[in-house]
């Protein structure tokens, strides 16, 4: 009888100990793993605006700094040397280039016009766009023409601590 | 010396008592068992909980400082981004392989602010070929604002489309 009465205790201990602490504890667990995903996916969703961020300010910095330090004529002239290089290597013609200074925020702007076969002017549009030129794109058209197509281009150059 | 008294005596316990003992032992055993791992669950998601808003918290003030920094010129700032990062290279690139062969593109005009806006000009062979480009237009992640223009239909379709390009925003 008293094997009994011990092995019922023990039953009924167990049965406390299950429903009173290690169930609830078990909820409590999965509610606590479930705040640990939101909080991870708000941590995610952080972490990519985050980086958003920063490669904007990295690439308006290197816009900003490509052509740093140079005086207003100097930035004209060290804007058009780097769109003139980018012509070099382009099979187009028909080109009008026209390099302006410009008001603050911009230290430049760009105009250019060229045509060739599609390839060679979405190249070109391409080498003037990156990020060593300085500068960054307004306006980019391209149409149709007899020789092949027409690339026109407005661009800026942001001047310095802008 | 044998023992004539009527006092009951203590029966030794039955296999089936100790099996009875086995069991809620065991079931005390399992109880605690369970117990102790989901309590261990809860400390250990709870760090976890803590750890990642930790680091959370420190993200969001780095992003505060950063927007607060950039704010003026934010517009600039992502201009700057999307000129090197979508420049019209990989733009045409993402815009063709949405293109079924019958669609010819004509005409592209892209304007670089806070996003990238496009007009486009199209032509199809057949109002068909035209109607599978505009689904996977409205389909694609990289454009939305999908917005069809007039259209010329004879034979083929000749239209206008104008789009935003999120691809450099990704």
């Amino acid at each position: 009888m008293i094997a009994r009465g011990i092995a019922a205790a023990l039953l009924a201990g167990a049965i406390v100990l299950y429903s009173a602490v290690a169930l609830p504890m078990r909820r409590q667990a999965a509610a606590a793993a479930d705040d640990y995903r939101r909080a991870r996916d708000e941590a995610r969703d952080m972490r990519g605006r985050l980086a958003r961020l920063e490669r904007r300010d990295a690439a308006h910095l290197r816009a900003a700094t490509a052509l740093a330090g140079a005086t207003p004529a100097g930035t004209v002239q060290k804007v058009r040397r780097s769109v003139v290089q980018a012509l070099q290597s382009a099979r187009v013609s028909g080109v009008r280039l026209g390099v302006t200074a410009a008001r603050a925020p911009y230290a430049a702007r760009v105009h250019l016009s060229a045509v060739g076969p599609f390839p060679e002017v979405v190249a070109l549009a391409g080498l003037i766009a990156r990020p060593e030129t300085g500068v960054v794109l307004e306006r980019v058209r391209l149409g149709p023409r007899a020789e092949g197509v027409m690339l026109e281009l407005d661009g800026v150059t942001l001047g310095p601590g802008q | 010396m044998r023992d004539f008294s009527s006092r009951t005596r203590r029966r030794p316990p039955q296999p089936v008592d100790l099996g009875l003992i086995g069991v809620g032992l065991f079931t005390l055993i399992f109880a605690g068992y369970a117990t102790g791992t989901s309590w261990a669950d809860f400390k250990r998601a709870r760090q976890h909980v803590a750890d990642v808003q930790r680091d959370t918290r420190a993200a969001q003030a780095r992003l505060k400082t950063m927007e607060a920094r950039s704010a003026p010129t934010a517009a600039l700032a992502t201009q700057a981004l999307l000129s090197a990062d979508a420049a019209p290279p990989r733009l045409l690139s993402d815009l063709a392989a949405l293109m079924p062969a019958d669609v010819k593109l004509d005409s592209l005009a892209l304007t670089y602010g806070d996003g990238i806006g496009m007009t486009i000009l199209v032509s199809a062979k057949s109002a068909g070929a035209y109607e599978a480009f505009l689904q996977r237009l409205e389909g694609s992640p990289l454009f939305d604002d999908v917005v069809p223009g007039e259209e010329a239909r004879d034979g083929g379709v000749t239209a206008s489309i104008q789009m935003r390009y999120r691809g450099g925003s990704r």
